[in-house]
Order: C-alpha cells, then sequence, then structure tokens
C-alpha cells in the first residue's frame, strides 16, 4: 500500500468500513441480481397467466355473443320482419336487438350470397357484398355454422362471430361483433393488473393509412412515474408500434422488455388475429414490482449506516482500548530515552500488552538501578574510570601501558592541621580536592585516588589521546595556579597552602586490583613509585612541579628548566628532572632567560668551572625564587673545597624518600 | 352455373321386355359419398301432355318433435294436417313463399288442415323446438316421387312424353338443371342421379333429461 496509516484507530476503521462496505455491496448486488431476475420471472409469469387470461375473456365474451346470436337466429318474432323484405323494419329490429346486448357494438345480417341484409354500424351497407366472406365459409365448413374471427372495422379490431339464421332452415347469417377498444383493454387491465395495449396494423383497404398503430392501451399520463415518463403518450404509442412491428414477423407469443425512460417494460406480446395483424401487448413495470425491493433496499441502507456507525463506535473504542497502552508505553519509553529512569507506566491488563508494560517497567527499573551504580561509581571513581569499569566485564588482572602519573601533595599538612578541628580540616581539604580534581579533570586526568590530603591522578590510562604528558602537565600547572589563587583569597586565620607535584611517564600496569569482592583500578609500577618520589623532591629544590625525563620528553607543548640530575631512593640509574616553566606559545623574555642561564650553568657545573658558574647563578637570582640557586651555590662552595671524584656523574643523591 | 357440384349419372337401360302400354322410370340418388340420398324429390313434368291434378290430404305427424314424415309431396291444391302425437303443444310454421302459415301452440289435430295452392316448397319449423324440420313439396305434377331409404323411387305406368326431369333435397347444395327423358313405349329407364348435397347443420337440441341433469 502506497499509503501509510499514522494511527492504528484509522486504520482498524478503514478495514472495517472497507470490509463493510464490499459486504454490502456484494449483498445489495445480489440481491439486487436476484431481486430483479425474480422480478423479471414473475412478470413474465404473470403476464403468461394475463395473456390465458385475456384469451379466456375474449372467448367468453365472443361466446356471449353466441349465445346471443343463437337467441336471435331461433327468435320467433324476428321472423316476420326479417320476411318482410323491408331493409328499415329488419335494420330496426335488429338495432332493437343490439341494445338488449351489453358489450356488443355492431350487428349485422347477410343473405346466402353474401350480400349485407342489414348492418347496425352502416345502414348504407344494405345490398353490397359483405366485406368478410371469408368468415361466412369458414362458418359453412363448421358443423353448427358458427364462426369467429378478428376483423378490422375503420382500421379497429372488431371480434366478429357469425351464426346461421334459421327460419326455419338458414335463411341468412347473423353476425354480431365487439370493438377490441379500450374498454376490453380497462376490463382486462382490472383482472390481470397489467397494461394492454392493442396494436392493430391498418391496410390500405381499410380507407386508413397503411401501418401500424396503437388502437387501445390503458396507458395513461399517470401510468409512469417523472423519471420514467416518456414525452407524450404518442411517443410512448410510437415505441410500443415500433416494439410491435419488430416483433410481429414472428407471429407468435413473444416475451420482450421495452425500456421507456428509467424503467423497463416487461412485455408480452401476442397476436390475437389470425393475420397477425392484431397484436395484444401486456406490459409491466419493472420499476413497480421492485418497489418492495426499494423499500427493502432503504431498510438495508438503514441497517448499513447503523452497523457503520455502531462498527465505528466499537472500533474507536477497542482502538482506544489498544493504543492507549501503547501509547502510554511510547511515552514512558520516551521518558528513558530522555533520561527519566523513573517513568513507570500502568496498565492493569492481563494480556499481551500487559505482560510487555509489566516488561517495561522491570526494564525501567533496571535501567535506574542501573544509572544509579553508575552514577555512584562515577563519584567513587573516575567517570574515565567508571566507563571502562562498565564497559567490560569487571575483573582481576590489569594490562601493561605507557601512562603519565601525578603526585601531588600539601606540604607540611600535619603541621597546617594542628589547631583545627576534623570537620574544619576535612572542610579545607574538601575546597582543596575539589579545586585540584577540576584541575587535573579538565586536563583529561583521571583520579585514581586521594590519599589523605595527597591525590594520585593518571594520564593515558585507562584512555589515551597520546598527549598524556601535555596534559599531566598542563594539570600541575593549573593545580599549582588554581592553588595560588585559593591562597591570594583567603582569610587572615588561615594558613596559605603550599604543594608539590611530580610527574612522571613511564611503564605501569594498569588494571582491577585487590580481591574479587574489593578491587580498585589503579596502576602500579616503578614509574608510579618515581613520580611519588619526584614530588617529594619539590620541597627540597622548592619548586611546585618537577617532572621527569621521559615526562619532558614527551611533553612537547611545554617548556622546562632542568633542575638536577638525581639518583632517588631505591634507584641506581641517575635521571634528570625538570621544572616546567611555560607553554612554548608563552613564552617571554624572562623565562626564556631563565631557562638559558639555568642550561648554561648547568653545563659550566658539570664542567667544573664553579666560578663562572657562580657568576651565572648570580644572573638567575633575579630570575629564579626557588631552592635552586641556593642549592647549586653550597655544591659549588663545597666542590671548591673538596673537588668531585674524577667519576662524577654529576648526580645527586637522595636517601629519603 | 357451376357445373362443378353437379354431377348426374344417367344410365338408361332400355328393356323391351316390359308388357305395360307405359313406360316406368327408376330412380337411385346418391349423395357425394355415394350414400343413398333418402327424401330425395324426384319430380317428372310432361312436356306433351297435360296431367290432371288430383289433390289430395296428407298427414305429417309430429312425434317425439320431429315431423313425420319429415318430407312430403303434396299436389298443388292438396292439404296437410298436422296431428300432434306428442303430449305438448307444438307451433307449426312456415315463411315459406310457396305458403305461409302458423298453427299457434295446439294439442291433437287442428280442425282444418292447411291447403297448399301455390308450388314450391314449404319449410316447416316448430317456433318452440328449433330442430324441428318439414318439408312440403307442392307439385304441380302427379308424377312426383320421394326416394326411399334406399335411395330409391319408382314411377310406373308413364305415358309416353318427354319428361323434365327435377330434383329437389332439404340439403341441396346448388339448384340442380333440369333433365329430360324421353319415354315411348313399354321401357324401364334406370336413372341414376348423384346429389350433392350440403353437410348437416347441427341444431343444438336437449339431451334427455338424466344426462343432462349431470352434464
Amino acid at each position: 500500500m502506497s499509503f501509510r496509516f499514522r494511527r492504528f484507530q484509522t486504520r482498524l476503521l478503514f478495514f472495517l468500513i472497507l470490509l463493510l462496505l464490499s459486504l454490502q455491496l456484494a449483498i445489495y448486488i445480489s440481491v439486487r441480481s436476484a431481486n430483479i431476475e425474480n422480478a423479471k420471472i414473475e412478470i413474465n409469469n404473470s403476464l403468461h397467466v394475463g395473456a390465458e387470461v385475456f384469451d379466456r375473456i375474449i372467448y367468453e365474451r365472443t361466446q356471449n355473443l353466441f349465445q346471443y346470436a343463437r337467441l336471435l337466429s331461433a327468435d320467433y318474432a324476428f321472423k316476420p320482419a326479417f320476411h318482410s323484405g323491408d331493409h328499415p323494419t329488419i335494420l330496426s329490429a335488429m338495432e332493437n336487438h343490439l341494445a338488449r346486448l351489453d358489450g356488443a357494438q355492431i350487428m349485422m345480417l347477410v343473405d346466402l350470397d353474401s350480400i349485407v341484409i342489414a348492418n347496425t354500424a352502416n345502414a348504407s351497407q344494405h345490398g353490397l357484398k359483405v366485406a368478410w366472406p371469408d368468415l361466412i365459409r369458414q362458418a359453412e365448413q363448421d358443423e353448427y355454422a358458427e364462426a369467429t374471427a378478428i376483423v378490422m372495422i375503420e382500421g379497429y379490431p372488431f371480434q366478429i362471430i357469425v351464426v346461421p339464421y334459421f327460419s326455419p332452415d338458414i335463411s341468412a347469417w347473423v353476425m354480431i361483433g365487439f370493438a377490441i377498444d379500450q374498454t376490453v383493454a380497462r376490463d382486462i387491465k382490472s383482472i390481470i393488473q397489467s397494461e394492454i395495449s392493442f396494436a392493430s396494423q391498418a391496410l390500405f383497404g381499410d380507407g386508413l393509412e397503411d401501418g401500424w398503430r396503437i388502437t387501445a392501451s390503458t396507458y395513461t399520463e399517470s401510468s409512469f412515474s417523472e423519471s420514467d415518463k416518456p414525452e407524450s403518450n404518442d411517443s410512448l404509442d410510437k415505441k410500443l408500434v415500433e416494439f410491435v412491428k419488430f416483433h410481429a414477423p414472428e407471429n407468435n407469443k413473444i416475451s420482450a422488455s421495452l425500456d421507456i425512460g428509467d424503467d423497463q417494460l416487461i412485455s408480452l406480446v401476442q397476436p390475437i388475429d389470425n393475420d397477425g395483424r392484431v397484436y395484444a401487448v401486456l406490459q409491466r413495470s419493472l420499476n413497480q414490482a421492485l418497489t418492495p425491493y426499494l423499500r427493502l433496499q432503504n431498510t438495508l441502507q438503514i441497517i448499513f449506516w447503523l452497523a457503520l456507525f455502531g462498527s465505528a463506535v466499537i472500533v474507536v473504542f477497542i482502538a482506544r482500548k489498544v493504543t492507549q497502552p501503547v501509547k502510554d508505553l511510547t511515552v514512558g519509553a520516551k521518558e528513558i530515552e530522555s533520561g527519566n529512569y523513573n517513568a513507570r507506566i500502568d496498565i492493569n491488563l492481563k494480556d499481551e500488552v500487559g505482560d510487555l508494560a509489566t516488561s517495561f517497567n522491570s526494564m525501567a527499573r533496571g535501567l535506574q538501578e542501573k544509572e544509579r551504580v553508575r552514577n555512584l561509581l562515577g563519584k567513587v571513581v573516575s567517570t574515565e574510570i567508571a566507563e571502562e569499569l562498565l564497559s567490560k566485564d569487571i575483573e582481576l588482572g590489569g594490562e601493561e601501558k605507557q601512562a603519565t602519573i601525578l603526585f601531588s601533595d600539601i606540604r607540611s599538612f600535619t603541621s597546617i592541621c594542628e589547631g583545627y578541628s576534623a570537620k574544619q580540616i576535612l572542610s579545607m581539604l574538601n575546597v582543596y580536592l575539589t579545586a585540584m580534581s577540576e584541575a587535573i579533570e579538565v586536563n583529561k586526568g583521571v583520579i585514581d585516588k586521594y590519599i589523605g590530603d595527597a591525590i594520585m591522578a593518571l594520564f593515558g590510562t585507562p584512555v589515551s589521546d597520546k598527549q598524556d604528558a601535555n596534559h599531566a602537565v598542563s594539570a600541575a600547572m593549573l593545580m599549582s595556579e588554581k592553588l595560588h589563587d585559593a591562597n591570594a583569597n583567603i582569610s587572615l586565620e588561615q594558613v596559605p597552602f603550599q604543594m608539590g607535584i611530580g610527574i612522571n611517564t613511564g611503564q605501569v600496569v594498569a588494571g582491577n586490583m585487590g580481591s574479587p569482592s574489593r578491587l580498585n583500578y589503579t596502576v602500579i609500577g616503578d614509574a608510579v613509585n618515581l613520580a611519588s618520589r619526584l614530588e617529594g623532591l619539590t620541597k627540597f629544590y622548592g619548586v611546585e612541579v618537577i617532572a621527569s625525563e621521559s615526562t619532558k620528553e614527551q611533553a612537547s607543548d611545554w617548556l622546562f628548566q632542568e633542575l638536577d640530575w638525581v639518583k632517588v631512593k631505591g634507584k641506581a640509574k641517575p635521571i634528570r628532572i625538570y621544572r616546567p616553566i611555560c607553554r612554548c606559545d608563552k613564552l617571554d623574555q624572562k623565562s626564556e632567560q631563565l631557562i638559558g642561564d639555568s642550561s648554561h650553568l648547568l653545563t659550566l657545573y658539570r664542567e667544573r668551572k664553579w666560578d663562572r658558574a657562580v657568576e651565572t647563578l648570580k644572573r638567575l637570582e633575579q630570575l629564579d625564587q626557588s631552592n635552586f640557586i641556593q642549592i647549586y651555590l653550597d655544591r659549588i662552595k663545597q666542590f671548591q673545597h673538596t673537588p668531585p671524584p674524577q667519576d662524577w656523574d654529576y648526580s645527586f643523591r637522595f636517601d629519603t624518600k | 352455373m357451376n357445373q362443378r357440384y353437379l354431377f348426374i349419372w344417367g344410365v338408361i337401360f332400355w328393356g323391351g321386355a316390359c308388357q305395360s302400354l307405359a313406360g316406368d322410370i327408376r330412380l337411385s340418388i346418391r349423395d357425394q359419398n355415394n350414400n343413398p340420398l333418402i327424401n330425395t324429390v324426384i319430380k317428372l313434368i310432361p312436356e306433351n301432355h297435360k296431367v290432371k291434378l288430383l289433390p289430395d290430404s296428407q298427414i305429417i305427424d309430429q312425434i317425439n318433435k320431429e315431423y313425420v314424415p319429415q318430407v312430403i309431396v303434396v299436389i298443388k291444391g292438396g292439404a296437410v294436417s298436422f296431428p300432434n302425437k306428442d303430449n305438448i303443444k307444438h307451433h307449426v310454421y312456415s315463411f315459406s313463399e310457396a305458403k305461409q302459415f302458423e298453427l299457434p301452440l295446439y294439442e291433437g289435430t287442428p280442425a282444418t288442415p292447411v291447403a297448399f295452392d301455390q308450388e314450391g316448397v314449404v319449410v316447416l319449423g316448430c317456433n318452440i323446438h328449433d330442430w324441428m324440420r318439414g318439408y312440403i313439396y307442392v307439385s304441380d305434377s302427379p308424377y312426383t316421387v320421394i326416394t326411399d331409404e334406399q335411395g330409391k323411387a319408382e314411377l310406373v305406368g308413364l305415358p309416353d312424353d318427354t319428361y323434365q326431369v327435377e330434383i329437389w333435397h332439404p340439403q341441396l347444395k346448388k339448384d340442380i338443371d333440369a333433365v329430360s327423358y324421353s319415354i315411348i313405349g313399354e321401357q324401364l329407364i334406370n336413372v341414376e342421379h348423384l346429389v350433392e348435397i350440403k353437410p348437416t347443420v347441427k341444431i343444438r337440441r336437449p339431451q334427455g333429461r338424466r344426462s343432462r341433469r349431470y352434464n
């Protein structure tokens, strides 16, 4: 289907209406065609019955004429008149008889030579040859010398009978006739309830224009409903004439139908004379026959609309019932999508939808649980570690990788704490740690743990962007800056904090350590120890940050002042230590001079050029407020007194942690 | 006249064996189906000698609602009486040109017989019984006979002469042209005629009471 329903309710409604419509259409078509077929059969049957009734009526009327004619032909009183030979007397006597006879319009007396003795319809025919000698021929063949036929008189059909006139032998022929006219048609219609028309063919001999015409018909202006009405009765006559002319050659009883407007006249065309010149057309309107069906159709239509309305209401109700939980579920799902894991749906159903709702609620509960855990984890461990922990199965063990470790510590924290309550200390510490943590996290560092006032932070694990050393140095410098800011804002009663930060980059083992039930994500290794040692050296050198040689190598964004070449406790190999000064792109003259002079100093110092080294140191005094100058002045003084050994490796050994 | 309807087979046998002074004519009349035709009236009119008419009295009974005999010949001037032998009345009438009369409903024998003074056929009817039919042939020749059931009739002792023969029958289809026969001396002439008759037109008459009741 090329279009889609946006609502389940619409779809259900659409299919229901489609179903009802097609059902109704099927019923309508089948009932209608059955009814029409039935009506046609019924009409046809009734027309055939009507035709028989028609035949019977004509027959009875004819028989009536015969009865009367027989009486007349034996009427003794008429005989003297007949034998008088006086035409006016005979005619008058016949007119008298005709008047006694209901339903006959013509009476004639014809002599044995077929010459008209008297004719009530046309007195002037006296002495002329009768128009239908064949009728008399026919009578002569009959055992009672009687005959009947339909003849045309002035273009109108008449049923004429002939009987012998006995006086006392056959002396003449009595003919009596009635017109098959409007009266007959009406009489027959009143019995057979069908419209009846007579079509007759006039011949030139009848003194009329040749051709067919309707001589009588029961159709009136009111025979047709407005829509079916022919333009006039004339045009109906024309149609009927054409209809009869079309069927006349078959000269047999023909069932056919004639279309008039929207109506169909089911017809029976029947010749009623022997020559095929007079036809009776019996007709019934199909529409009228279908009237009861039309009422049924109206009822069906009302039922259809009621059913449609009722079904629509039910469908909407069902659709609501079905879609409401779905809507609720959708709303719930959207809530959860937007992060509101408190969303629950309340559907009190026992069916599939109810199951779905229960599952949904369970799912939401699960998500809520998980989110709570995640939030908690994010607070207990850093976000990255939480992600790392949540992303995979938590298991003991770790992986070896390169990382940069930062250690920071507040110098002389124990002595600072004196005179403060534990609560105050914790409060101060939280402020400090919050600031420091921010500085670390801003620079993509991960807080591994707080150890009292100390912070251990990781860069490059669990996630690395290859700029770990740069980030670590940046973090350290920002921490330092923040501490200075904090110190500038503290009240008079408070002691300013001083801190040291050690940074080292190297191979570590990172992973979950501890017991299966209680574990930490952390790193271990020499590199960690060295970072801790470097932090310990800051107080000695009077600087805030010391980075190892490996960190300096990787922190390419930063410029460093080399501080010394040291052997820390537990390490035989001396390492160079550095103090980060500024970002490469923020280099000012003072820093440049500091870095340059320091480097120069160390070169002179290692070349044992003590005097020149001291000169350089003097120059550096303006630039460096740390212990750097004093340390080297002391060492030079000592070496001037006691020169260093031949295998001097320029290193300075620390035996304390 | 259309000869198609008229067949006259005249076969004349001349026989000298007859001892009488006059000739005899034996007639045999048959219809078109070769059946003997009863009640055929044959009238011989002598061309050369006058005959004296001797009027006679005849009787036509009415028995069982029929005229008996049905056909009679009456010499002109003769009279016929109509005794009613039934136990009901009859109304005898005639509108024929030869004699118009009526005997209104009567029983028994009317006092005066009806005289027939004009030659011709008088058809008798009964006003109350349509089927009753009687024929009186009023003849101006004494040589007038009626065929019997065998269709035969005989005229004996005819003087020598030439005779015109006229044949009539109640159902005669068409008038028959007169033919002539000459009789000389003692001879016997056998004449056979074929007369075409019209079929009998039935006239409804009541059935027996018993059968009518249950019809």
